[in-house]
Parts: C-alpha cells; structure tokens; sequence
C-alpha cells in the first residue's frame, strides 16, 4: 500500500484578551511530527514551560526516531520533556507550578500516532463526520468518566478548566496513546482549548469540512475562535492526509461566484428594501436604512464568506444570533419567518439578474444560496428548539410548584383510602385529661364484664381496638383497627357474623362502663360520644372492607350474569329456529298424506285451496 | 408532454444509489442511526426518500408536512428532540443533493429540487416547534396546568 501525501500547517494567535502567548506548536513535516503545547504557571512561566517541553519533545524525537517505535517514541519524548519542565520548576522559585499540556502526532507512512497529556485535543475529519481522537485530561472529565456528574453539567462546573494530568507537575507523565490508520481524505486537527473553548462545535466541523488548504482552514480556525470571543490563546495544526483536488463548481463558486455575489451586495440591499425588510417588527427599533444595513447586510456578508470559504458558517451563525436576538425577547415566530422569507426573495431577485449574465454561474450561486437558507432554517430551529425545552421546563416547574401548593393544602389528611368508597383518614381531637380518665375506665370494666357472645376472645379484641380508636388523635387508626378486627376472615356467614356480634356485645358492654365510670357529665358525655362513634367507625369500616374482598369475586359473578344471558339468548334464538323448522316437516309431511288424514295445525286456515294437480314428493335435501 | 418535471424522474433513478450512500455513512448522520444495522437504517432512508419523491412529484405540501409530523413525532419517542430530527431529515437530504450533484454535473435541477425539500422541511419542522411553543405558553398563561390544548 502506497503512503500518503501528508501537508501540514499550524498557527498561533495570543487571542483577544491576553498579552502573552503561552502556547507552543511543532509542524516539521520531514520528521512526521506535529504538537500543541499550552503552558500555564504565573508570570510567563506557561510560556517558559511550553517552550521548554516543545524542544525536548523535537530534540527527542529527531535523535530517536530511527530506534524506537513511534508509540514508544512519543511515550519516551513526552516523559523526557515532563521531567525537563519539572526540573526547571524544581530550579528556581519562581517557576515552581509551571506546567504545560501536550497533543502530539507522529505519521509514519499511513499510520498516525497520537499522543496526549492534558486539556489540547486531537480531531480527524474523515466522510464529513469529526471525531475527537482524545480525552481531556481535566478533573470534571474524569469526573463525567466516572458518573459522578452528568456529561451536561461539564461545562458549567467550577473545574472544568482543572488540569488533572499535565507535564510538569511530576518527573513523570502519564501519556495516552493512540493510533489511526489514514486514509485519502483524512484530515487531522491538533489543537489548545482556546480553539474549541471559544469557536462551536458546529464552525469547528464546518470549517474542518470545507474544500480549503490546510493553511486556509487554519486561518478560519483560529478566526472562528477570535469571533467567539478569543479569552485564551489560540493554537491550532490542521495535516492533510493525501490530496483532495477541489471539485470545479466549489473552484467557481469560491472565485467568480463570490467576486460576483460581492459586486452585487447593493442590489441585494435594494432588493430587501423592496421586500419591506425595513419593516419587519426586528427591526422596529432601527431606522429604515440601518434596519436595511444591519440585516440585510449581514445577511449578504454572511453569504459572501461562506461562498468563499465553501462553508455554511457565517450564515449559521447570522440566522442563529437572528433568532437569539428576536425569540429571547419574546418576539414571535412568524415575524422572524417572514424575515426570512423575504431575505430569500432578495437573494433570489439578484440570482435572477446574474442569470441575464452568465447561467452557469448563476445556478451555482442559486444551489448556494438554496443551501444557505436550509443553514439559516436549521439554525433557527436549534433556537427555536431550545426556547421549547425552556418553556416546557418552565411548565413543570409550575406544575410541580401546584402541586407542592395542593399538597400543603391537603396535608392534614394523614391516610389515603385503600377502599374506592371510604374517606381519608382525619386528625381528630385527642382526647382530653378527663375524658381520657373516663375512657380508661370505660375499657377497664368492659372487659371486666361478661361477653354477651360466643367468642370472648374477639369481644375483648373488639373493645380493645374500639378504645384505640376512641383515644386515638387520627382516625386513620380506624382503618388499622378494623383491618385487624377482620384479620383473614371467611365471607361466609361463620366468618363474618360472629365479627359483628362481638362488636355488638362490646358496643353494648362498652358504653355501659362509660356509663358506670364515676365522673362528670361532660366528661362522660365526651367519652361516650367517642366510645359510639369508635365502634359505628369500625363497623362501616369493616363493611368496606367486605365489600372490598367479595369485589373480584363480584366480578365474576358479573362476567358469569353476561355469559349467561348470553347463552339464553342463543338458546331462545335456537328454540325459535326449532319451532320453525317443526312447522315447516309438519306442513310438508300433511301435504303428502290424504286429504282425510292431514293434521290440523291451523296452518291450511291461512293458504287458499289447494291446486288440483297433485304436488311433486320433495326430495331429501329439502327435507332435510 | 406530461408536464412533470425532469428532475422527479432523475430523483426516482438516483433513489437506490442515495440509499446505499446513506446507509453508507450512516454514522455520520446521527448517533442513534449508527448503531442500527444496514437493514434498518435503509428502511428508514426508504421512508424519508419515498416521501421526498412524493412532494417532487405531487408538488404537495400538506402530505409533506404530514410526513415531517410523524417523523418528528416518531424520533420523539425515542427521545430525540425535533431540531435533532430537523438536523438528521437535513443531512439525508444534503445527502442526496450530493448524490444528484455527482451523478448529473451538467443538470443541477434534480440538486436543487431537493435541496429546495430540504428547505421546506426544515421550514415545517420550525413551524411545528413554533406552534409548540405557542401551546405552552398559553398553558403557562392559563396557571401552568396539564389540561387540553388550547
């Protein structure tokens, strides 16, 4: 198999808010190599160690690159530059703490090893699909590796941008490896986290994927990270695997059609004045000519870059800040449709004019623009997308505040029901010192007295579970009591009827003691109202539950009902079929006998007179 | 003269390459999609081409817009949000205007047409979250309830 035509290009950009640089890269084709080194440390001690291991790591691998292996080669000349920037820690005071991230890539013939410590990232592009080749090297990813976050709460934990290995810190580093075997087409991108920590991911695979020169695409790259803000310094190598040769239309497009979209960037204004862009509620607070410049412009800048870069990007990102800008305060989607709308229509009356000019080109810049608008739509979608996940959060947030608010109002009932018909369980008042005293009595005595039952053990279980209820300060002890009293009782009238009868007895018994107890009338009115209603509440309590335990049953009774009424149904219709076939042999059969010998059915009353010719015998399938 | 356009016949020849392309690169498309096999990833190209040429020939936005519905709603019971599904109906259609640019280099019209498909689908998708959000918002307004729709 034949190697491939490997092209590298790599830069360096400060970034928009930093004074030094403190990245550091290697492109040196002739060796294979490629890296991306981001130091850090205070006072240019980043830079210092940047450098520092960015010149061991070459150094290492030009001396050693015939005799070791590229995995143990890079292993080798990453532990080698770790222990050298560690050192110069060691040395001198004001060093102490530097450190440096490492994303190194060897190619040897097809094969591209790829070696990394730390938070610099290597990607390959291969059929349009990006795939990131490393895993940071940062606390929140391990922690996201182990589960103890989610993926989505990366980004906005207090330590993403922690370093949980670098070089450095120790004589020695612990370097991730991998390798990948190229193909024609590949595209491999080593680069700092101030690439992709300020350009989306979105740009990245964009301009990754656009027909361009590695040095093109480098430039983009780093612009990309610039527009997004630019915070950290910005380093990136973009190295081609084999040669892509640029298909011809996207050759014309990028020169003529972009020179000739360029040259007519005014008419696309006049158009979108003509179109009433001015007037679009995005615009209301603007004057008609800035309104016209702002949107429109843009708009046809955003175009013009992106045919000349191949890419969708800058569209992307006009129709996305389009629908940040409008949807994030409140406005709604149909004025920003028909915004749309009509910077497509402009965009369409300048095609027309072209195609006066030249045809060909003019389909390419209209296939470009078609394309352009299915960016913007797919943009605004993702915003769109994301207001429905906020307004949706939102409502459950509500909903779950309502019910919060409904819980609280009903927090004073203490049980649910168990059985379709039985109410909730209520506090009640607990009983007062008095009553109390009566009470106790009251239970003392009644079980004291003879048991007008059978079942002394169930009158004294139900006087017990009634002064339970009667003492208790929530009725749901009721329910307890009762389910208790019933415990696996048959449905039969043995299983039930003696459960009724001793709590009759005890009833009785019950409120006699009350009665008995020495007190004040108060008081005894008291514990006697809550002794009566103690026993009518198990009563009605153990009829649910009745009710609840003949319920399957109960619904057999009633499948079997239907079936039967089924059966009876078919049985009549039967019977009426019988009857009528009876009717039918008995006529026939009295048709065939003489005259003097017929039956009298009284069906002969309703025909007329017979025929004089006498009837054919009928055959046996009609007898039968 | 039949008065159908060119580029409905161009599309139909070129549906079995798309489709073999598609399931090709599958990967590249969505995540979910990857992880199918060939055979169940083509079903669902079949799906989406069939429908494509049936808005090419018919011209007919409502049946479109019925299609897109029920992919959105189908993908969401997956678990996949409708600009995720916009995105992936998006990528089999540049799909296929690549394939159509490939095959026809000399006649952009069949391109076109369905990147023009592809515009209004990403249209009607929008349309629909849009109308979503409506419907929320007016269940927010009505004290956030889990009623009907308004």
């Amino acid at each position: 198999m034949s190697n491939l035509v490997v092209q590298g290009y790599g830069d360096s950009h400060v970034g928009a808010v930093r004074d030094t640089n403190e990245d550091a890269l290697i492109v040196d084709p002739k060796w294979g190599l490629y890296a991306v080194l981001d130091g850090m440390g205070g006072a240019s001690a980043g830079d210092i160690a940047a450098t520092k291991a960015r010149d061991v790591v070459h150094e290492y691998v030009r001396a050693r690159r015939s005799t070791l292996a590229p995995r143990q080669l890079l292993d080798a000349a990453i532990n080698a530059a770790s222990a050298a920037v560690h050192g110069e820690a060691q040395r001198r005071r004001d060093r102490r703490g530097m450190g440096t991230t490492v994303v190194a890539c060897l190619i040897d013939g097809r094969r591209a090893t790829i070696a990394h410590v730390g938070d610099s990232r290597a990607y390959l592009l291969r059929d349009g699909r990006l795939h990131r080749l490393t895993n940071d090297h940062t606390i929140v990813a391990e922690l996201v590796a182990r589960g103890a976050i989610a993926a989505d709460e990366a980004d906005r934990h207090a330590y993403k941008n922690v370093l949980s290995r670098n070089l450095g810190a120790k004589a020695t580093a612990a370097v991730d490896l991998n390798e990948v075997e190229l193909q024609a087409g590949d595209r491999l991108l080593l680069c700092s986290d101030g690439l992709y920590g300020y350009a989306a991911s979105q740009a990245l695979h964009q301009l990754m994927g656009a027909p361009d020169q590695a040095a093109d695409v480098v430039r983009d790259l780093i612009d990309a990270a610039l527009r997004g803000g630019g915070g950290d310094n910005v380093t990136a190598i973009v190295i081609d695997a084999g040669t892509q040769a640029m298909p011809r239309a996207t050759a014309i497009l990028r020169t003529s059609g972009a020179g000739a979209w360029w040259a007519r960037r005014d008419r696309v204004l006049h158009a979108a004045r003509a179109h009433g862009i001015h007037r679009s509620p995005l615009c209301a607070v603007l004057p008609p000519d800035d309104a016209i410049a702002l949107v429109a412009g843009n708009f046809a800048d955003a175009i013009y870059h992106d045919l000349e870069k191949s890419a969708s990007v800058n569209v992307w990102t006009f129709a996305e800040n389009l629908a940040v800008g409008w949807l994030g305060q409140g406005g709604a989607w149909a004025p920003l449709r028909e915004l749309l709308d009509g910077l497509g229509r402009a965009a369409d009356a300048v095609v027309a004019e072209l195609r006066g000019e030249d045809v060909g080109l003019a389909g390419l810049i209209e296939a470009a623009l078609a394309r352009a608008m299915v960016t913007a739509e797919t943009a605004v979608g993702g915003v769109l997308a994301q207001q429905l996940r906020t307004v949706e959060a939102e409502l459950v947030r509500h909903a779950a505040e309502r019910a919060k608010r409904d819980a609280e109002i009903t927090s004073r009932f203490t049980d649910q029901p168990t059985v379709p018909f039985m109410r909730a369980a209520q506090p009640t008042d607990a009983p007062g010192p008095e009553v109390q005293h009566v009470l106790d009595g009251a239970r003392r005595r009644a079980l004291g007295r003879p048991a007008a039952t059978n079942d002394r053990e169930l009158f004294m279980r139900a006087i017990e579970h009634a002064h339970r209820v009667a003492t208790a300060a929530t009725d749901a002890d009721a329910t307890v009591a009762a389910r208790e009293l019933f415990d696996v009782r048959a449905l039969d009238e043995a299983g039930v009827t003696p459960l009724y009868d001793a709590l009759d007895a005890a009833r009785a018994a019950h409120v006699d003691a009350v009665r008995a107890v020495p007190g004040g009338v108060g008081g005894k009115l008291a514990a006697l109202r809550r002794a009566a209603g103690a026993y009518q509440r198990l009563s009605s309590t153990i009829a649910a539950l009745v009710v609840e335990s003949v319920a399957p049953t109960a619904e057999q009774l009633r499948e079997a009902a239907a079936a039967t009424a089924a059966l009876r149904a078919q049985v009549t219709k039967n019977e009426r079929k019988v009857a009528s076939l009876e009717r039918k042999f008995a006529t026939i059969i009295d048709d065939d006998l003489p005259a003097g010998m017929r039956f009298d059915l009284g069906l002969d009353r309703k025909r007329a007179e017979p025929p004089p010719v006498p009837r054919r015998r009928p055959s046996k399938e009609t007898l039968r | 003269m039949s008065g159908v356009p060119s580029y409905v016949a161009a599309f139909e020849a070129l549906r079995p390459a798309i489709g073999a392309r598609l399931v090709e690169l599958r990967g590249s498309l969505d995540h979910a999609i990857a992880r199918t096999t060939p055979e169940e990833a083509r079903v669902l190209f079949d799906g989406v081409l069939h429908a494509v040429a049936t808005l090419l020939a018919t011209g007919d936005h409502d049946l479109h817009r019925g299609f897109v519905h029920s992919f959105v709603a189908v993908r969401a019971t997956e678990g996949v949000g409708p600009d995720h599904a916009q995105r992936l109906l998006v990528a089999i259609l540049d799909v296929a205007a690549a394939e159509a640019r490939a095959k026809h280099p000399d006649d952009p019209t069949a391109a076109l047409a369905i990147t023009h498909a592809a515009r209004l689908t990403a249209r009607i998708i929008n349309d629909t979250i849009a109308d979503e959000i409506g419907r929320r918002q007016a269940q927010l307004a009505g004290g956030g309830g889990t009623g009907a729709r308004r």
